[in-house]
């Protein structure tokens, strides 16, 4: 079985987000999975008790805009997934520089698909 | 002319778990603030991709102790949707049963602690000996005292034979009596109303755009109540969320002490309800597909999102804890209080730091 | 001062909540998990329990039917209780005393000139 999504692109996502601020809809998470060659972002938001998903697919590399303009509670979760996977994502209102859940001298995205590589390069 | 900063810093005597948080004053009145959180990561959502789908029940359960049923609970109903397994009816009962005593464990260690924290330590000792009779309820019918293990694939574990099911309503009985002689002493004491009314305020229109959940929503005004969707039994049992106006600390305590009797309630109700059959089913083969499932702890809302491929490993697990909306939401709470009331307004949201950073 | 009288007396005359440990000992109720203990008898070697473990604290080996035990990583879930198919694991209600170092129990079978013979040793 599938989720029920709107697929969006990087271009278009801030209006959407916009579009779900004017409903009052909540903010429940973002979510992202690695599918080899691209990251997929996929916002949960809750209106009234019903879930809307919206999905982005993003090339690795690619930088994704932040949402924290509207809703600033993503800042903790964009900086997270900064962290963990390595998707560059810029503006966050507050940026904690990638020390969030990792110490100095770790240098890797641990749940990306590549860590293999990365951790092998740091011996 | 710039304030002093001031760290509210990992370890303090009010928190049960370690949370930074610095702390700008300027005249001994809150200006701005910067949390940062990371202090007990332990790679939970990594790990589930590396063990089996079976596996992974007893990894979720520990993510944080005080909710680990509801944890449990809410991952086997993913696993369950993604593989169309229908639960026997009296599981289901019982899974009910189990979600509420937890929810009274939970906000009866709270009340404990939010008595701690203006050091009312004699209230604190006797909110824990109630405490004891439910966590004794939870071994005679679990198993263990906090890490229940008593849901599975399929249903539940341990059945409750109809010695037990007597004992469990003497001790839900006992135990609002004893309920009714301490709660006053929070609602109604002086000392008590002077250090939490108009303390920590969130207003309604912020509420909801800054992500709270749970009592801190229904606190502000608004209604909203995962169990008001019907998952498991609770459209039969008939269910109203408990809602108050004020959004300050004071009320965010009379949502909890009133959930507290609700969920005795619901519990007297489903134990007189318990339908007879099996408690499990026999589960076999492999999830496959994506899903996202919602469930109520006692902090708030606890979101799930499963994605399988057909084989024995899931691809990807990701949990959002309530505590994690309601970080946040910190930042709008604290500017404008004084440095005397932080302590009593962090522990306020109900903070688990362990399912925070999981 | 009046209010304070009925709690008073009530502190004066009721019994502790607490309870004088090691002298008096809690009773445990039947079915709460303390440990697992294995039977050496009934055991086949079929490896089963290793494969559920969420733990890692079984360890076999069929060539020379060899199982060691990790008490100290076992997390008490049953669920290699409920796996074995000839009831060798049974949970026992007390729960393990501490220790100073993190022993291992270790079940083998051995055949001897007259038949087989299975031993269980432990070393804490």
């Amino acid at each position: 079985m599938a989720l029920d999504t709107i697929k969006s692109s990087v271009e278009e996502l801030l209006p959407l987000i916009t579009k779900q601020y004017d409903n009052e809809c909540r903010l429940v998470t973002a979510t992202c999975t690695d599918e080899g060659e691209e990251f997929r972002i996929i916002y949960t938001f809750d209106d009234s008790l019903q879930l809307i998903n919206i999905e982005i697919t993003v090339p690795k590399g690619v930088t994704v805009p932040s949402i924290t303009g509207t809703y600033l509670c993503a800042f903790l979760v964009e900086n997270e997934m900064k962290e963990l996977f390595g998707i560059p994502i810029e503006n966050i209102a507050i940026d904690l520089g990638g020390r969030m859940y990792m110490t100095d001298g770790m240098k890797s995205n641990p749940m990306a698909r590549h860590a293999k590589e990365l951790m092998k390069e740091e011996g | 002319m710039g304030g002093i900063t001031v760290p509210f810093g990992p370890q303090h005597p009010v928190l049960p778990e370690p949370l930074h948080l610095n702390i700008t004053y300027e005249d001994e009145k809150v200006v701005s603030l910067s949390p940062s959180i990371g202090y007990v990561h332990r790679g939970i959502e990594k790990a589930a991709e590396i063990n089996e789908y079976t596996q992974n029940m007893f990894l979720v359960e520990r993510v944080c102790g005080i909710c680990s049923f509801m944890h449990a609970m809410c991952y086997c109903m993913g696993i369950e949707k993604l593989m169309n397994i229908e639960i026997p009816p009296r599981a289901a009962f019982l899974r009910v049963f189990y979600s509420e005593i937890s929810r009274i464990h939970s906000h009866l260690l709270w009340l404990g602690l939010f008595a701690d924290a203006f050091g009312f330590e004699s209230l604190f000792m006797q909110y824990w000996a109630a405490r004891e009779k439910i966590v004794d309820l939870m071994e005679m019918t679990g198993g263990h005292r906090v890490i229940l293990s008593a849901c599975a694939i399929g249903g539940v574990r341990r059945d409750l034979t109809p010695e037990m099911v007597k004992i469990a309503e003497q001790t839900l009985w006992d135990l609002k009596i004893e309920l009714d002689r301490l709660n006053p002493v929070i609602l109604k004491d002086y000392t008590v109303k002077k250090r939490t009314v108009g303390k920590g305020v969130l207003p309604k229109e912020d509420a909801l755009i800054l992500g709270a959940v749970g009592p801190m929503l229904r606190a502000s005004g608004i209604a909203q109540d995962i169990r008001q969707t019907g998952y498991l039994v609770y459209k039969q049992l008939g269910f109203e969320p408990i809602v108050e106006q004020a959004g300050d600390s004071y009320a965010r305590g009379i949502v909890r002490v009133k959930e507290v009797y609700q969920s005795i309630e619901l519990a007297l109700q489903v134990l007189a309800d318990l339908p007879v059959g099996e408690c499990a089913v026999k589960v076999r083969g492999n999830p496959n597909g994506e899903t996202i499932e919602r469930v109520e702890q006692p902090r708030g809302e606890v979101m799930y999102y499963f994605k399988a491929n057909g084989s024995k490993n899931l691809e990807r697990l990701r949990i959002r804890t309530p505590t994690f909306a309601h970080v946040p939401a910190l930042l709008k709470m604290l500017p404008g209080s004084s440095m005397s009331d932080v302590p009593v307004i962090i522990l306020s949201i109900d903070p688990c730091i362990s399912c925070t950073e999981r | 001062m009046a209010i304070m009288i009925p709690t008073l007396i009530k502190n004066i005359t009721s019994r502790p909540k607490t309870r004088l440990y090691p002298a008096e000992e809690r009773t445990l109720f039947p079915g709460s998990r303390g440990h697992i203990e294995f039977d050496s008898e009934k055991c086949i070697f079929c490896s089963l329990c290793e494969k559920r473990c969420p733990a890692k604290a079984i360890v076999v080996d069929r060539k020379t039917k060899t199982l060691v035990f990790y008490p100290f990583r076992c997390i008490v879930c049953e669920a290699c209780t409920e796996a074995c198919t000839k009831s060798a694991i049974t949970l026992k209600e007390k729960w393990r005393s501490p220790a100073t170092t993190k022993g291992i129990e270790i079940l083998q079978e051995t055949k001897t000139a007259d038949g087989e013979q299975d031993v269980f040793s432990y070393d804490y």
